[in-house]
């Protein structure tokens, strides 16, 4: 029998219901898991993503997309194709994808975490036949420490700039990883300040009912703020630019799974790495595939060969799925 | 333990000196006197780890519960053994991770391997780097001048006397009360060094040294031992153990000035400003010389004063590269040491090379510091990074080349194809295995960029090392 679901040079297609999932070129169906750069993209003639995350793709992909917003949980049939979105716990709206035909159930987690984020709904994890899992970290390497622990970090770097008279400069993916700092961050500190595509988003945010603290975008901000005392958070990108020049003495931080590693630190150009993470890591990656009750697997987007093998050892049906998701360039990590 | 490691990230992480200062001093403000002598002592004492690689990795494998491959190809995927151990070592076993001082007893004593592991199993991942760094055989890479101002400032006592009781230190590893005791101590200076101008044209002496590549140093030799000293105060390690027996065998007392290489081998000395505990400096520079070639034997070199006729100096100033050195310093055989008129460098003509641009890293908002290579066979080689003498606008004309023309990038580096050729003036230049085309350029400037050259037209390594007097 044929897969349900199987890669096309426009994504992933199912065939038996007709619409792709993240596709990377323009379809006439797309299922979108969220909103990020690398899995939704413009130009397809009809989108479908859970009802948390339509404001966002429509903010990322314009106001005329057609864009059908579903609830969580709630199945829609395409010609015969069961198809349901489910948290998947990475950021606002982020859905992982269940596809159930002729009794066989697919599901494909999208980006995905299973560790609390208070900004996001939590990942539920859904039993199937075939997981499709990302495995950006898929690696033994990769062991998060504890949040809160992190956020404890962050928030000592911004008060020990702010004693020595520096703005603190927090980098993160504009949507997402902004808005799970900005709801981390200790606000009692000092002025939160947010870069306008983070402020952008934010708002997003607050429009689906995340309640976030207060924080003032920049372009807002008066000429004679004293950014001494302030964080301000913004998107990767920004070093360097002379949207920096207003902070005058500053020390910048980026906060990414990646910083797991110390090497990644040494090469980045910012002053501190926290390792704050939207995606699963080793543990939890495992934790999810044993949870979904999965016989086969599908590993994708990251460490694919390694996580296939491994699974394959542990008596699992398991391949690599390859995708061309693999630029990290806007930094989901 | 978690607190040590904590401070060594914070020292890696500061992006200037004032901060890797304070990652220390903010340690040693809340350590007891026990860690803080065990930290020093770790941080600057020569120490054996009594485990191989291959003994910590297969330990770790045996801990990590990972097939075999999977474990393989982890420790592969990190940047470094100390760090892909620490992380597959697991989450923290949840146990009382011991104080330092403990914990490195532990590391350092008789425990077992599998004690070692016990122990580094109960810090955190990110925590167990350091140990792992140093039990691995590495270098945490701490500098000790770093180190000393960051005591100096806790225990309120001079710089100086703590980088000189850090570097007693590595011999006789003393408790945490030495600081104070270092402090006391009439050390013995450094001594301030004499000026050196350019040379004006006039007025600079008679007689002349060469002015050879390298770091200008006092090797100060005390009760306790030699110790190099640079212009700016800081502590200059000598590598060679030739070197530092020589150096040893100085009597106590005694303070000499020279020029160490680059990679710490080899020592030029030039004058004897104290003997025995006799201060020769008010002495003519010729009773010097006389006095500093009976204190010195091999592998220390003692030059002779050049003496010519002023032509003569000319002339010995062209050769000069010739010889490895990259001009004279104009003395005079008369005078006391730090006397007027100061002594004067004068350089020889500085090299011309043409050389291809290779990379630019990224300065102040723009790719602005490039690289320039030469030709290797049909390879070109990164030869010297300089952006002085760069106007502004060539700086932009970089900027925009390298942003429109990259073909590979590594973190804040842009490298494209050998395209653009410049006029490069390197004046001192050295040996050195760590470099790829086995010279160090020390000072180089941009004279102009080449448009009416090809790449093909760029100079090759061997014509360069030919144009400044080195074997080919």
């Amino acid at each position: 029998m044929a897969d349900l679901l199987r890669l096309t040079p426009d994504g992933l297609y199912c065939e038996a219901g007709d619409f792709h999932i993240d596709p990377w070129r323009a379809v006439e169906r797309a299922i979108v898991t969220h909103a990020h750069g690398d899995h939704a993209r413009r130009g397809s003639r009809r989108y479908l993503c859970s009802r948390e995350g339509a404001g966002v793709l429509r903010l990322r992909l314009g106001p005329a997309t057609n864009v059908t917003p579903v609830e969580y949980g709630e199945a829609r049939t395409l010609r015969g194709v069961r198809v349901s979105l489910h948290p998947a716990g990475h950021i606002l709206g982020s859905a992982q994808v269940r596809v159930e035909y002729g009794g066989e159930v697919w599901v494909v987690t999208g980006d995905y975490k299973t560790a609390p984020d208070p900004t996001v709904r939590s990942f539920e994890p859904v039993r199937c036949h075939t997981l499709v899992t990302e495995c950006t970290f898929g690696s033994p390497l990769y062991r998060w420490p504890d949040a809160g622990a992190e956020f404890a970090k962050i928030n000592a770097w911004w008060r020990a700039n702010r004693s020595a008279g520096r703005a603190s400069i927090l980098m993160g993916y504009s949507l997402g990883k902004a808005q799970r700092l900005l709801g981390g961050v200790d606000p009692g500190i000092g002025p939160v300040f947010l870069h306008d595509a983070v402020a952008t988003m934010t708002d997003a945010y607050r429009e689906a009912g995340v309640v976030l603290p207060l924080a003032t975008p920049v372009a807002n901000a008066p000429l004679d703020t004293d950014w001494t005392r302030a964080l301000v958070i913004a998107p990767p990108g920004v070093e360097g630019t002379s949207w920096m020049r207003r902070f005058r003495s500053f020390s910048t931080a980026f906060a990414s799974g990646w910083m797991a590693l110390r090497g990644a630190r040494r090469r980045l150009e910012a002053d501190m790495g926290f390792v704050i993470s939207d995606h699963v890591d080793w543990p939890a990656l495992l934790g999810a595939v044993r949870e979904s009750g999965a016989e086969r697997v599908r590993p994708t987007h990251g460490f694919t060969k390694l996580v296939a093998r491994y699974l394959r050892e542990q008596g699992l049906d398991a391949a690599p799925l390859e995708t061309p998701f693999g630029s990290e360039e806007e930094g989901t990590g | 333990m978690n607190r040590f490691a904590e401070a060594v990230e914070a020292y890696e992480a500061a992006p200037d000196d004032a901060r890797r200062v304070v990652a220390w001093r903010a340690y040693f403000e809340g350590a007891s006197d026990a860690d803080a002598a065990a930290a020093v002592r770790w941080l600057v004492a020569p120490w054996r780890s009594r485990f191989t690689r291959g003994a910590l990795v297969d330990e770790v494998r045996d801990r990590a519960g990972l097939p075999d491959w999977l474990f393989s190809e982890a420790l592969r995927g990190a940047d470094d053994t100390a760090e892909g151990l620490s992380r597959l070592l697991g989450t923290a076993s949840g146990e009382r991770a011991p104080d330092l001082a403990d914990g490195l007893a532990i590391l350092q004593g008789g425990s077992s391997l599998g004690g070692a592991l016990h122990l580094l199993a109960a810090l955190d991942p990110s925590a167990r780097w350091p140990y792992f760094k140093r039990l691995l055989g590495g270098r945490l890479g701490i500098g000790i001048d770093h180190l000393a101002e960051a005591i100096a400032e806790v225990r309120s006592v001079s710089r100086v006397s703590v980088a000189r009781w850090l570097m007693a230190g590595s011999r006789s590893a003393p408790g945490w009360s030495g600081v104070f005791e270092g402090a006391t101590d009439a050390a013995f200076g450094p001594l301030p060094f004499a000026r050196i101008v350019p040379y004006s044209g006039d007025g600079g002496g008679q007689v002349a040294d060469y002015l050879w590549p390298g770091r200008r140093i006092q090797a100060v030799r005390d009760a306790e031992g030699t110790f190099c000293w640079s212009e700016d105060f800081h502590q200059v390690a000598v590598t060679s153990s030739a070197l530092m027996s020589a150096l040893l065998l100085l009597p106590p007392g005694t303070v000499l000035e020279g020029v160490l290489s680059p990679d710490g081998r080899d020592m030029v000395v030039v004058d004897a400003l104290f003997e025995a505990g006799e201060d020769l400096r008010a002495f003519p520079l010729s009773l010097r010389r006389a006095r500093l070639r009976g204190l010195v034997r091999e592998p220390l070199r003692c030059p002779d004063l050049i003496e010519e006729a002023p032509g003569g100096l000319e002339a010995r100033r062209a050769h000069a590269r010739g010889l490895g050195a990259c001009g004279l310093i104009l003395k005079r055989a008369d005078a006391a040491y730090g006397a007027r008129p100061a002594w004067q460098t004068w350089r020889s003509e500085p090299v011309t090379v043409c050389a291809v641009l290779l990379y630019a890293q990224r300065g102040a908002g723009r790719y602005e510091l490039p690289t320039f290579g030469v030709w290797s066979g049909d390879q070109p080689t990164p030869f010297a990074k300089t952006a002085q003498g760069l106007p502004e606008s060539e700086r932009d004309l970089i900027d925009r080349y390298v942003r429109n023309n990259a073909v590979e990038r590594s973190g804040p580096v842009l490298a494209v194809l050998p395209e653009w050729v410049y006029e490069i003036a390197v004046e001192e230049v050295w040996p050195s295995t760590r470099h790829r085309c086995g010279l160090k350029v020390a000072k180089a400037h941009v004279v102009r960029r080449r448009p009416d050259l090809n790449p093909g037209d760029a100079d090759t390594l061997a014509t360069v090392r030919r144009r400044l007097g080195l074997p080919e």
